[in-house]
C-alpha cells in the first residue's frame, strides 16, 4: 500500500513538474494563442508607418502609409507616397468606410456592395479593414498537431454558425512563441482563397512581432501584396477627434 | 392539239361553269397564301429586330480585344495604339463602322454615398450615330471635356440630375488610384440594360486620361454590312496580321446565351408558322373537298357517258392546279404588297403590349422585343409558301379524285 501511494505521489509530482515547465514541450494554451493573434497589432491606440507593395505579373506598385487606430472600432490610413497619391485616406468608424481624395476634395463612403473589393488596389479587401472578427470569438479552434519546420503548432479554426463573414475555415501555423507564421483562408465553398505569411520578426514599438505580412491570393494567379511595418507605437496617445470626416478633409 | 392542252382547256371550262364555287376555292387558296406569307413576314421582322437589339449598340457584329481581356476585364489588358488599329480596321471594305471603347469599374458619388459603377469611354462623334451607344442624345449633351452621361436607372438610384458634379474613383491601368470630378451632362435611357443600370459614359479621351491609358483602349466594336456575315467578318479580321495575338470574336460568341435564345425563338417561330400553315391549309382542303363532293353526281354522269376514270382524275387534278396557281399568285401579290407597305410604315401593335408607354420595347427572357412590326420576306419565303400551299391544294384534290375514279356511275348519280 505504501509503495502504491509513493508511486502515485511520484507520478503526480512528475506531472506537476513537467506541467510547469517551458511551454515548448507541452500542450499549448490555445486560448492564449488566439488572444495573442487577435491582439498582435492592436492596442488601445496605435500609430504606425508601413510600406505596401503590390506585385502582379504585369506591374508593381509601392505605397507608404501612415496608420492610426483606436481600439477595434476606429482606424485611419493615409497614403504618404508616391507623391501622386499622397493624401488619399481611408477612414474606418465601426462598420463604415470612407475614402478621401484630396485632389478632388471629396469624401466618399464605400458602399456595402464594394466591401469585398480591393482596398486601394491591393489584395487586401475593404472588408479586411472593416471587419472586427476575432479568432477567439468567431471561430471554434483546435490544435491539429505539432509542426516541425518551423517548430510550432498547426491550428484549425472553423467559423461558428451564425457568424457573418467570408471565411469558413482558417488553417494556421504558429511558432512556439505563439507568433503566426502562416494562415490559409478557406471560403464558404471550402476552397483555398488566399495565404497570409508572417515573417521578419523584430522588436517594434516595444513588441516583438512579425513585421512583414505577405498576402497571396489564389485568384488572380501571380499576384501578391506585401505589407512591411516600418515603425509602430502601441498604446500611443491618439485623440478621438482624429477619426472624423472633418478631420479627414483637413490636409494632412 | 395535244392531250394535255385539251385537258387544261377542259379544266378551265369546268372552272368557269360554276363561277361562285371556283371563286370561293380561289379565295380560300389566296387567303391561305396571304396568311402564311404575312405571318412569315411578321416573324422575320421581329427576328431582325431581336438581332439588331442584340448586336447593336453594345455588341456590334464582332469585337476585338486584347488576349484574356474577356476573362478578367483587367484595366491593364489593353489594345495599344488604338487609334492606329481603328484606322486599320476601318480601311477594311467589309467594315461599315468601327469604334474604340474603354471599360473600367469605379466608385461614383454625387454626395457622400458611393455607388459601384462601370465607366464606359466612347467616341462621342461615332457613337451618336445610329446603332451607337449615344444614339438619341442631343449634341450639346454628349460626353466630353469632363462631362459625362449617366444611365437613367443609375441616375435614379443615385438621385443624380443633369448639372450635378460627380466624383469618380477607380484604379488606373498602372495600378494607381484614379480620381476626378465630372459634370453630369445628361441622364439618358440607354438601350443597353447594363449601361442603363450601372453605366457612366465618358468621352474616350476623358476615360483614357483618367485611367492613364494614353492611346490604348479595351475594345473595338465592329459593324459589317450584313449581320448574317458576322462570323466571316470576325474570321477575316482575325487573319489580319495587324491583329495578331488579339482576341477577335463574332457577336454570337460574345453573347452565346443570347445567340442560343435566338435559336429558341427561331424554333418557336417555325412552330407558329407551321400552325398558321396548318390552319390555312385546312381551309384550302376543306373548300376543295367540299366542292369535289358537291360534284359527285356530275362525275357519275361523266363516267356513265364513257369518260375513263383515269381521265377524270387527270381533269380534276388539272382543275386543282389551275385553281391553286391563280390563288397563290393572287395571295402572293396581296401579301407582298402588304409587306412592302408595312415595312415602310410599320405595324404598330404597342397598344396590345402590357406597357404601351415603353417606346423602345419590352425585355423578355433577356431579349428586347418590339410591338412595332416591320415585316420583311425574301423571295425564298414567297416561293416556299407558294409551293406549300399549292401542294396542299393539289393534295386536297387528290383524294376525292381517286375516290371518283373508283365510283360506279350508278352510285354516283344516285348520291
Amino acid at each position: 500500500m505504501r509503495k502504491t501511494w509513493a508511486s502515485i505521489a511520484a507520478l503526480a509530482a512528475a506531472l506537476v513538474a513537467t506541467g510547469s515547465g517551458p511551454v515548448a514541450a507541452r500542450e499549448p494554451d490555445l486560448d492564449a494563442i488566439l488572444t495573442r493573434l487577435d491582439d498582435l497589432y492592436r492596442s488601445k491606440a496605435s500609430i504606425a508607418r508601413a510600406e505596401i507593395g503590390v506585385t502582379s505579373p504585369r506591374a508593381t506598385r509601392q505605397l507608404r502609409v501612415k496608420t492610426w487606430s483606436l481600439g477595434e472600432d476606429k482606424a485611419l490610413i493615409v497614403i504618404e507616397a508616391p507623391a501622386r497619391e499622397a493624401g488619399i485616406a481611408t477612414l474606418k468608424v465601426g462598420d463604415n468606410l470612407w475614402n478621401y481624395l484630396p485632389r478632388i476634395a471629396r469624401t466618399i463612403r464605400v458602399p456595402a456592395s464594394m466591401m469585398l473589393g480591393s482596398w486601394m488596389g491591393t489584395d487586401f479587401t475593404n472588408d479586411d479593414l472593416v471587419k472586427e472578427s476575432s479568432y477567439r470569438r468567431d471561430f471554434v479552434s483546435r490544435i491539429a498537431g505539432p509542426s516541425e519546420s518551423p517548430p510550432g503548432w498547426r491550428i484549425i479554426s472553423e467559423v461558428k454558425p451564425g457568424v457573418v463573414g467570408r471565411w469558413a475555415r482558417i488553417e494556421m501555423l504558429v511558432t512556439r512563441d505563439y507568433l503566426p507564421v502562416q494562415m490559409r483562408f478557406f471560403d464558404r465553398r471550402g476552397d483555398l482563397a488566399r495565404t497570409l505569411s508572417f515573417d521578419d520578426v523584430r522588436d517594434i514599438g516595444g513588441r516583438r512581432v512579425p513585421t512583414r505580412l505577405t498576402l497571396v491570393p489564389v485568384d488572380p494567379p501571380g499576384q501578391r501584396t506585401e505589407m512591411r511595418y516600418l515603425e509602430a507605437q502601441f498604446d500611443a496617445d491618439v485623440p478621438e477627434s482624429t477619426f472624423s470626416l472633418t478631420e479627414l478633409e483637413r490636409k494632412r | 392539239m395535244t392531250k394535255s392542252s385539251s385537258v387544261i382547256r377542259l379544266a378551265w371550262r369546268n372552272l368557269g361553269r360554276n363561277r361562285r364555287r371556283t371563286a370561293l376555292a380561289i379565295a380560300a387558296v389566296a387567303f391561305a397564301q396571304l396568311i402564311v406569307l404575312f405571318f412569315c413576314g411578321l416573324l422575320n421582322g421581329e427576328r431582325d429586330y431581336l438581332v439588331d437589339s442584340i448586336t447593336g449598340p453594345l455588341i456590334g457584329h464582332a469585337q476585338i480585344h486584347a488576349a484574356k481581356w474577356r476573362e478578367d476585364r483587367g484595366v491593364d489588358r489593353v489594345l495599344p495604339h488604338a487609334s492606329a488599329l481603328l484606322a486599320h480596321v476601318r480601311a477594311d471594305p467589309t467594315v461599315a463602322r468601327a469604334c474604340a471603347r474603354v471599360y473600367a469599374p469605379a466608385l461614383a458619388a454625387v454626395r457622400e454615398e458611393g455607388h459601384a459603377v462601370v465607366l464606359v469611354g466612347v467616341d462621342p462623334e461615332v457613337e451618336a450615330a445610329r446603332w451607337g451607344m449615344l444614339e438619341g442624345i442631343p449634341p450639346d449633351a454628349l460626353p466630353g471635356n469632363q462631362r459625362v452621361v449617366i444611365g437613367s436607372t443609375l441616375a435614379e438610384s443615385m438621385a443624380v440630375r443633369a448639372g450635378d458634379s460627380l466624383a469618380i474613383v477607380g484604379q488606373a491601368a498602372d495600378g494607381s488610384i484614379a480620381n476626378d470630378l465630372f459634370t453630369v451632362a445628361a441622364v439618358s435611357k440607354n438601350p443597353v440594360d447594363l449601361v442603363d443600370r450601372m453605366g457612366v459614359l465618358l468621352s474616350l479621351p476623358d476615360a483614357q486620361q483618367l485611367l492613364a491609358l494614353g492611346d490604348a483602349a479595351h475594345e473595338i466594336a465592329v459593324r459589317g454590312r450584313d449581320v448574317q456575315a458576322s462570323t466571316a467578318l470576325a474570321a477575316r479580321l482575325s487573319a489580319d496580321p495587324a491583329l495578331a495575338g488579339m482576341d477577335v470574336a463574332p457577336w454570337n460568341e460574345l453573347v452565346p446565351t443570347l445567340a442560343t435564345m435566338l435559336q429558341v425563338v427561331d424554333a418557336t417561330s417555325w412552330i407558329i408558322l407551321a400552325i398558321f400553315f396548318f390552319a390555312a391549309g385546312t381551309g384550302v382542303a376543306n373548300t376543295l373537298l367540299t366542292s369535289a363532293f358537291e360534284r359527285t353526281r356530275e362525275f357519275g354522269m361523266l363516267l356513265a357517258l364513257g369518260v375513263r376514270p383515269f381521265r377524270l382524275v387527270r381533269l380534276l387534278l388539272s382543275e386543282a392546279t389551275l385553281l391553286g396557281l391563280i390563288g397563290v399568285v393572287a395571295g402572293s401579290a396581296v401579301g407582298i404588297a402588304l409587306i412592302l407597305v408595312l415595312h415602310r410604315t410599320g405595324l404598330d401593335l404597342t397598344a396590345l403590349s402590357p406597357n404601351p408607354e415603353a417606346a423602345s420595347g419590352m425585355r423578355v427572357g433577356g431579349l428586347t422585343w418590339s410591338m412595332r412590326f416591320y415585316p420583311t420576306a425574301t423571295v425564298g419565303d414567297v416561293v416556299r409558301a407558294l409551293a406549300a400551299i399549292l401542294f396542299t391544294g393539289i393534295l386536297a384534290a387528290v383524294w376525292p379524285a381517286l375516290r371518283v375514279g373508283r365510283l360506279l356511275p350508278t352510285e354516283a348519280m344516285r348520291s
